[in-house]
């Protein structure tokens, strides 16, 4: 499956968790609210940390050519919303 | 904290006696051990987790066979750790089902470590076992978060509760065995290892549990948390990895050893190829798995035989070693662990110990 890097839309992978299943999903830049745009910013900008412990999700996120890789427990407030969205989105 | 009480004998002394001894001995040694769990479980807990959070330090029921559970209801949130109480230790079942399973579950996997590898709970001091249900909301997840174990409710898609199935309640618990004895790294293969320790012992406390032998048992890992639109039979094989679920990508053989960023790299996926060396092992020897495989897994884990960045050709030799060690260098059992590790590719029949290379 491709990855898109389209710099308008944002690439959201989820890995890890006990079941270790990895699942997808891609969301239109303008579906972003503001503070959700707010929060992307920081992960991008934050360094990447260690893992945060068994069987924890770990989400890769991606827009255009800016990647980070966040543990569950690191994720901004401001996006937890946009992740419980995605929900039902998984492929 | 008084401080009347002395180690008079080493508690190392005692601890094999528990462990090994007549039954009478055992007792005696049980209770002596009794008076400095005190002290010592004060001490492994505050270094386990850092006096994060006040709690009490002496386990008030549990220890010499008997579990000290409380199981706390996370109301749905996801940020901290929960103060509401749903079932203490000796309380009978509770309204909320997931309580109950979770409680049943710690019960089973704290006997499981008891009565088969004379472990007193995680930490072998008669560690508090702390679950927290209804975790997060609609949570596809279970962890150890280095203090409690915590379980969500699933999606009711592709996953249902995750107190369902004591394989998964077993993982989870000896996630804190493993960060208390070989604390192996979560990242590649030592984070692989640190997954397969506890896909191991989850199988086994089923196994254990049902009373299975090694060739009845399905070997599968969280079959029992599956929701409909789930698009196979488990989460893992360990009998046959790679065919759990449509799009499941365990490799069984080192050939097939998967190099990605996902997963701390891929530390669910990569468990398939030690997963699997367990199981050869098991049904070459036949059996309940536990009685002479899980004894030899274990006995890494105990004598803390490898450092926490060990690879798998490292943790497969101390497999090996750990076989002679108990058993005897031209036993079957150290025969069936070495052939188990040259089968799945980690290890060629040159690199397999001989008895001059254990003495050093």
């Amino acid at each position: 499956m491709t990855e898109p890097r389209a710099a308008d839309s944002l690439y959201i992978e989820r890995s890890g968790g006990f079941g270790g299943l990895r699942l997808s999903a891609s969301i239109p830049v303008d579906e972003l609210k503001p503070q959700e745009r707010e929060a992307l910013e920081l992960c991008f900008e934050a360094p990447e940390a260690p893992p945060s412990g068994p069987d924890r999700f770990v989400y890769r996120l991606r827009l255009g050519d800016r990647e980070a890789v966040v543990q569950e427990d690191r994720v901004p407030p401001g996006l937890e919303p946009l992740l419980r969205r995605l929900a039902g989105l998984w492929r | 904290m008084g401080a009347s009480v002395r180690f008079i004998v080493p508690p190392q002394l005692f601890e094999r006696v528990a462990r090994t001894g007549a039954a009478e001995d055992r007792e005696i040694a049980l209770d002596t051990l009794a008076i400095d769990h005190s002290i010592r479980t004060a001490r492994v807990q505050n270094a386990a987790l850092g006096a994060r959070t006040p709690k009490r330090l002496v386990a008030a029921h549990g220890g010499r066979g008997n579990p000290d559970r409380t199981i706390f209801n996370a109301r749905h949130r996801a940020d901290v750790h929960a103060g509401t109480v749903l079932r203490t230790e000796g309380q009978p079942p509770v309204p909320d089902s997931s309580a109950n399973q979770a409680y049943d579950g710690l019960g089973d996997t704290y006997r499981f470590f008891w009565e088969v590898l004379g472990r007193d709970s995680i930490d072998d001091a008669a560690l508090p076992l702390l679950g927290e249900v209804h975790f997060g909301v609609n949570y596809d997840n279970a962890f150890w978060d280095g203090e409690r174990m915590m379980f969500g409710d699933g999606d009711g898609r592709l996953f249902t509760g995750f107190t369902q199935a004591v394989d998964v309640i077993g993982h989870e618990l000896t996630h804190g065995v493993t960060q208390d004895t070989l604390n192996l790294l979560y990242t590649g293969q030592s984070g692989a290892l640190n997954e397969s320790i506890s896909d191991v012992f989850g199988s086994l406390v089923k196994q254990y549990r049902l009373k299975q032998t090694a060739d009845r048992a399905d070997w599968l890992i969280g079959a029992g948390i599956l929701g409909p639109a789930f698009p196979g039979i488990a989460l893992r094989s360990m009998k046959a990895p790679g065919t759990a679920y449509d799009g499941d990508g365990q490799p069984a053989v080192m050939s097939g050893y998967v190099v990605t960023t996902a997963d701390n790299g891929g530390v669910h996926i990569n468990s398939g190829v030690p997963n699997h060396a367990f199981y050869l092992t098991a049904v070459a020897l036949g059996g309940q798995a536990w009685e002479r495989a899980g004894r030899i897994w274990y006995r890494v884990m105990s004598t803390r035989a490898v450092a926490p960045e060990a690879q798998f050709h490292t943790f497969a030799l101390a497999t090996v070693n750990a076989a002679i060690a108990l058993y005897g260098d031209t036993s079957p059992e150290a025969q069936a662990v070495a052939s188990a590790w040259i089968q799945v590719g980690v290890l060629t029949a040159g690199q397999v110990p001989t008895p001059a290379a254990v003495a050093t």
